[in-house]
């Protein structure tokens, strides 16, 4: 009997130890999705990455096997959402992904594996550019909050495609800038993450340098047999914030920069290599070249009548060329057959056609938006031209942001870096600053009203650099159908009793002036009117005020709290110069002071009189950098929502009948 | 024999090169009008020839035949038509493109390669992998330049029949001129088809031929008739012609209830879920949010512009699984499990437009009818509780699947039920340079923000409505003295920090002008600065908008203006404003009323009359001194 009970304490025991908190809780995975927390410890996020850690490994030839692990825990019902199926892209010309398994741990304790027999194989959605890239999907069985998802992913390959003729299968998975390896890791994404890894392993003879950028990141160097291995690591990250108008996230995110090449002119050799073959050249091609550059006695001329041609007459839809899409520019007999393509076949159109008329021209990677690093990584987004001069500079010009653009290099891409692909190999440089005046826009508004308050008058607008390619737009790159719809439009704004008497338009394909916009206006009952009274707002300033893209003024910001730059792409000066003749006998109430508003980064000043009978408004808005620190926000929005409260001050005006 | 066959070989090559020559006569023929085309100088495109043909197969499966031959006389419509797309569904359909191809001005012809042909998973269903037999085929004309003529031809056949109907809607002209366009409907000789013409379509021309019935329509010369806010509406304006061989609706309707039903099956996690989600909520009202607000939260509303998208519905343990579905998915879940819990619920079938013939193309939603103790509630179960339906709708039809029915169009319940939208403000001036007020907001109808009012955002949500009006004006207090299904009224206490200029000593209060109180009425991209348009103007929902704005001002300050009285009247509504001073006091009357719906494009002009002093803002204000 003792023996019995005692056997039977000793099971009970047993049993209850298998229940006790220290057996259970042998999984490393289950104490991270547990530590992880919950919503409330990440109010405004749908879901937390737990962990996302990136292993590479990379051979002599440069092709790179890529191990991805995530885990990641639902934390609303939006995350439930988002989290419907998971998608894995790839470009089968130049990569490809195996989905190793995928994971749901339950918040009950249960562990599922999503069968991947339901994965799709599919081309992935596409705009501008179609060369054929694909995607994986995988539907995911319905999630709870608290669930957490994890996935292996196996990559190699890179992608942008390897250029020439593969004769083997794998050949295609080795990058173009073969034996080579570079990367740029962000430490963040769209969620927060407890914690981010990379760890990257290289052959002991291709020693990788590195850099980081931003912020914090820990790392890591050391020997192993046969690899040298960088790692980098960062814990708690923060979600990458959306505000408007931000930099791209390369440019205030954390990151490490990496590259196995030895610098710029390194790559820029490649590069040249690469595409120098493409320019070739046909009878029509030189036909053309002699046509638009006949009678043209200058360089710059017959330049810029070449960057035009390209510029309006290759319009951007990207179709593959097959292997060697990405990276290879496609052959200008190509690209003047399709009269489409992307930036470096745009780009490469412009260079066979300055080759064919005697300049010595080269391809230029750059990257608009965003910065590049001195890190010899690949970090283009765009293709440029450059033409070298007789001193050895180069002439930066670009035919796929020149469309309706005066200006043979767009003021938009300021202090934009850039590497030439010249056979000697550049280093990377970079545009000058753009000063706010040289994209003027000139606004001329004036009017004679009536004792009724009726007005009528005009409104003239020209303008330089980035302001007269937005007003170029208007003529060229909007629906002709649509014009007048489009003008009565920025008229809404000042008044919806507006009439459109007239419009007049200069030629937008006329790049050898300033495009002009003159428009005839009245407005019936525009101002308040009653005997010996007159009061009302400046229409000019209001006509700006409302229509801000084609007057070149970005006015959209809203955020009281900036974490982020603000990215506002072009320097400029709106500058109105506007007169009301007022009625006989009416002046000025009381002299209105001068409305000002000014720092380094923005200013917004007015002045109104009267004189003669006349209002005279002079108002002029500056922007004075490109893109604005967050600890200067506030001056920025200063001076704009001043312009916007004098756009709607009422000036009141007494006297007379 | 030789020589018979010698014979008969040049015979058949003879007439196979009639064959090619008639072919290439007809694109001559088309292309011989390219002067014409260059005479809409004010135009960006012209459609020189646009060309559908619809065939019913003996077995029941269908061809599509189109040729589009078009002018584009500058860069922008190279731009923004060089790569036309084409949807089709991979898995039922055969997609045969026969010719893509550019005329360039210097004569030159440029075929597209085989690299510009692109398919892609359209962007909208690239998360839904149950869609993904929808693709798009992206076409690239090579060859562009100002000047240039396209052609473009392809064929999309059915792999199987549908058993589904054959039934479409055509609509002439758009957006851009038409100097002729074509619309062929072949059907093996016998078959019953209705056929309905309006909006000045011609009559069918009627033939038959090798053992089909062929009918024909074709239109010369159409203008362009095309306005961003009208375009939802077109089959109210242009040219249409609808064909069906369904007998009725019900030819159509029965399978997909059945469908429905035999879908509707719910498994132990869909019930559990029932249970989980509506526990404690007793009243059917309350049951019927919860489950909606399940659906919103959860689910993922798939929309794709393409018929065949809706033409299947999903069982109802295959949507909840995936978490997401289209409109008509998403309802046959709701009514799933809302039957469940114990709600008598059905599917509605929504139509802004005019249907003519039985046909599932052209609906537009998917609602649910659920029976509350309040009466019947209208629920759009992939949007928010108390989101109002009645905007858009108000002159729309609908048809509800109750099973067993005999199915018929009827216009929806609130089909010209009138909104209302009033507004009350008290200021009172003079004490310092502010304003303080008393507000009132009663709105009805199509303006029930029913879902804004039950939720936090609600003093946000005022305050952006009350700034439209007052840009300086802080809004505090907001109560909810009123809240049903049907109409709502809110109070509030309105405070100006400002009145006075800072220089000139007067004090100026603003009255409402503008929108803020008819947003509901009013379509998107609605401008009312232009002085013409050629198509009618589709107003959201009829009824009235007004205010009574009265200030209060110490009696040692004058009025030095106020807005005079105002009367417009016609047959689309009016404006009446009326302004009446006592001591200390100045009150403000405004109403606009809208009569109907649509507003002729000869209208125009009379409409904006009603509208402009409405939203006069500089004219709309007292000033003191």
């Amino acid at each position: 009997m003792k023996l019995k009970n005692i056997i039977f304490g000793l099971a009970a025991l047993w049993l209850l130890s298998l229940t006790s908190p220290l057996h259970a809780q042998t999984d490393p995975i289950r104490d991270l999705i547990d530590a992880a927390g919950d919503a409330e410890k990440y109010p405004d996020a749908a879901a937390v990455v737990v962990f996302d850690s990136t292993n590479l490994v990379m051979e002599p030839t440069g092709l790179t096997h890529v191990v991805a692990h995530t885990l990641t825990k639902i934390l609303t019902p939006k995350g439930i959402k988002k989290f419907r199926s998971v998608r894995f892209d790839y470009d089968p010309a130049s990569n490809m992904i195996d989905v190793r398994y995928v994971r749901i741990y339950r918040k009950n304790g249960d562990v599922e594996n999503v069968a991947l027999s339901g994965m799709h194989d599919l081309y992935a959605p596409a705009r501008s550019i179609r060369w054929g890239g694909r995607m994986k999907l995988l539907p995911l069985p319905p999630l709870e909050i608290g669930d957490a998802v994890e996935f292996e992913t196996y990559k190699k390959g890179f992608q942008i495609a390897y250029l020439g003729q593969p004769n083997e299968d794998e050949e295609r998975f080795i990058p173009p800038m073969r034996g080579h390896f570079y990367d740029v890791v962000l430490f963040g994404g769209n969620y927060p993450m407890m914690e981010k890894a990379y760890v990257l392993r290289v052959p002991r003879d291709k020693p990788a340098q590195y850099e980081v950028y931003n912020g914090e990141v820990f790392s890591s160097f050391y020997y192993e047999e046969e690899h040298l291995v960088y790692t980098f690591w960062k814990k708690n990250l923060c979600p990458i914030p959306h505000q408007k108008r931000q930099p791209d996230a390369p440019d205030f995110i954390a990151k490490v920069v990496i590259a196995t090449a030895k610098d710029w002119p390194e790559k820029a050799r490649w590069f040249y290599e690469t595409n120098e073959p493409i320019f070739d050249m046909n009878d029509e091609i030189m036909a053309k070249v002699e046509e638009i550059t006949r009678g043209l006695r200058t360089d710059s001329s017959r330049i810029a009548a070449i960057l035009h041609w390209t510029a309006q007459n290759i319009r951007y839809s990207g179709i593959t060329m097959g292997k060697g899409e990405g990276y290879t520019i496609h052959p200008s007999t190509m690209t003047f057959r399709d009269r489409c393509g992307v930036c470096k076949d745009i780009a490469g159109m412009c260079i066979g056609m300055l080759r064919a008329a005697g300049f010595t021209v080269y391809p230029s990677m750059t990257m608009a938006g965003a910065r590049v690093e001195h890190i010899p990584a690949d970090q283009f987004n765009h293709c440029v031209v450059a033409i070298k001069r007789p001193d050895g500079s180069f002439w930066m010009i670009d035919p796929t942001w020149a469309a309706w653009g005066w200006d043979l290099w767009s003021l938009a891409e300021g202090e934009q870096h850039y590497v030439t692909g010249s056979p000697e190999g550049e280093d990377r440089d970079a545009i000058r600053t753009y000063k706010a005046d040289e994209s003027l826009m000139q606004v001329t508004s004036r009017w004679s009203a009536k004792p009724n308050g009726d007005l009528v008058g005009t409104i003239h607008a020209v303008g330089t650099g980035y302001s007269d390619t937005r007003l170029r737009r208007i003529g060229g790159d909007m629906p002709l159908a649509n014009r007048r719809q489009m003008f009565e439009g920025w008229l809404e704004d000042v008044y919806p009793g507006a009439v459109l008497k007239s419009y007049k338009i200069g030629d937008a394909l006329n790049f050898h002036k300033a495009i002009e916009i003159t428009l005839e206006v009245e407005l019936p009952g525009y101002a308040c009117a009653s005997s010996g009274f007159l009061s009302m707002s400046s229409p000019g300033l209001k006509l700006i005020v409302g229509n801000t893209r084609p007057f070149n003024l970005i006015l959209d910001l809203k955020d009281e709290e900036r974490k982020t730059p603000t990215h506002l792409w072009v320097t400029r000066v709106i500058q109105l110069d506007e007169e009301i003749k007022l009625p006989s006998g009416l002046q000025l109430a009381n002299p209105i002071d001068e409305a000002t508003e000014e720092s380094d980064i923005a200013s917004f000043t007015q002045d109104v009189s009267v004189k003669s009978g006349r209002v005279k408004n002079t108002s002029v808005y500056r922007q004075e950098e490109r893109t604005v620190p967050k600890d200067k926000y506030t001056e920025l929005i200063a001076a704009q929502e001043l312009m916007k409260k004098q756009a709607e001050a009422v000036w009141t005006f007494r006297g007379g009948n | 024999m030789k020589k018979h066959f010698i014979y008969a070989a040049f015979l058949l090559s003879v007439l196979w090169g009639f064959t090619v020559i008639a072919q290439a006569a007809e694109i001559d023929d088309i292309l011989a009008t390219r002067a014409e085309a260059e005479s809409y100088t004010d135009k960006d495109v012209v459609d020189m020839y646009r060309s559908d043909s619809y065939k019913l197969l003996p077995d029941g499966r269908c061809e599509v035949h189109t040729q589009i031959v078009r002018f584009l006389s500058n860069y922008w419509a190279c731009d923004h038509y060089g790569d036309p797309m084409i949807h089709y569904d991979s898995v039922r359909q055969d997609l045969t493109v026969s010719i893509s191809r550019t005329y360039m001005p210097g004569g030159k012809i440029v075929d597209t390669t085989p690299n510009g042909f692109n398919r892609v998973t359209p962007s909208e269903v690239g998360a839904a992998p149950d869609y993904v037999a929808f693709q798009d085929m992206v076409v690239t004309l090579l060859g562009l330049e100002p000047g240039a003529i396209t052609y473009l031809e392809y064929t999309l056949t059915d792999k199987e029949s549908f058993g589904n109907t054959f039934a479409q809607t055509i609509l002439f002209g758009g957006r851009n001129p038409v100097l002729r366009q074509e619309l062929t409907i072949e059907v093996p000789a016998g078959t019953s088809l209705q056929i309905k013409e309006a909006n000045g379509a011609p009559a069918a021309q009627k033939s038959s031929a090798n053992g089909n019935d062929h009918y024909f329509w074709r239109m010369n010369k159409l203008p362009r008739a095309w306005h961003p806010d009208a375009e939802p509406f077109a089959f109210r304006f242009r040219p249409r012609v609808s064909f069906s061989n369904a007998v009725n609706w019900n030819a159509i309707l029965q399978p997909l209830v059945l469908s429905i039903a035999y879908g509707s099956e719910l498994t132990p996690q869909m019930r559990s879920m029932v249970e989980e989600e509506l526990a404690g909520k007793l009243s059917a009202e309350s049951r019927a949010q919860a489950l909606q607000n399940y659906l919103h939260e959860r689910f993922n509303h798939i929309e794709y512009d393409y018929p065949l998208f809706y033409r299947t519905v999903r069982p109802a343990a295959r949507v909840f699984e995936s978490g997401y579905g289209h409109s008509l998915d998403l309802s046959a879940l709701y009514v799933a499990l809302a039957r469940e819990a114990g709600l008598d619920a059905e599917i509605a079938l929504v139509f802004p437009n005019p249907v003519d013939v039985p046909s599932l193309q052209h609906f537009a939603k998917a609602w649910v009818v659920v029976g509350t103790d309040g009466g019947e509630r209208y629920l759009d179960v992939t949007k928010p509780v108390g989101t109002c339906l009645r905007q858009g709708t108000s002159d729309g039809y609908f048809i509800r699947l109750k099973e067993g029915m005999i199915y018929n169009l009827e216009p929806l319940p609130w089909m010209q039920q009138p909104t209302l939208s009033e507004l009350f403000v008290t200021w009172k001036l003079g004490e310092g340079d502010s304003a303080c007020g008393e507000g009132v907001w009663r709105f009805s109808g199509a303006l029930n923000y029913y879902g804004k009012m039950r939720s936090g955002d609600l003093p946000k949500f005022l305050a952006g409505l009350m700034k439209d009006y007052w840009p300086d004006v802080k809004v505090e207090n907001v109560r909810v003295r009123m809240l049903s299904g049907f109409e709502s009224e809110l109070a509030f206490d309105l405070n100006l920090p400002d009145v006075r200029d800072s220089v000139t000593a007067l004090r100026t209060l603003a009255l409402p002008a503008g929108d803020a109180l008819g947003k509901a009425f009013l379509p998107k991209d609605f401008n009312l600065a232009e002085r013409e348009r050629n198509v009618p103007l589709f107003l959201k929902a009829i009824g009235e908008w007004r205010f009574e704005v009265r200030a209060e001002y110490p009696d040692e300050w004058n009025v030095v203006h106020a807005p005079g009285n105002a009367d417009v009247q016609n047959s689309y509504g009016s404006f009446a404003q009326s302004v009446s001073t006592e001591n200390g006091a100045v009150t403000t009357q405004c109403r606009v009323h809208l009569n109907t719906h649509t507003i002729p494009a000869e209208g125009w002009s009379d409409f904006r009359k009603i509208l402009l002093p409405a939203f006069d803002v500089n004219m709309r204000a007292i000033v003191f001194e």
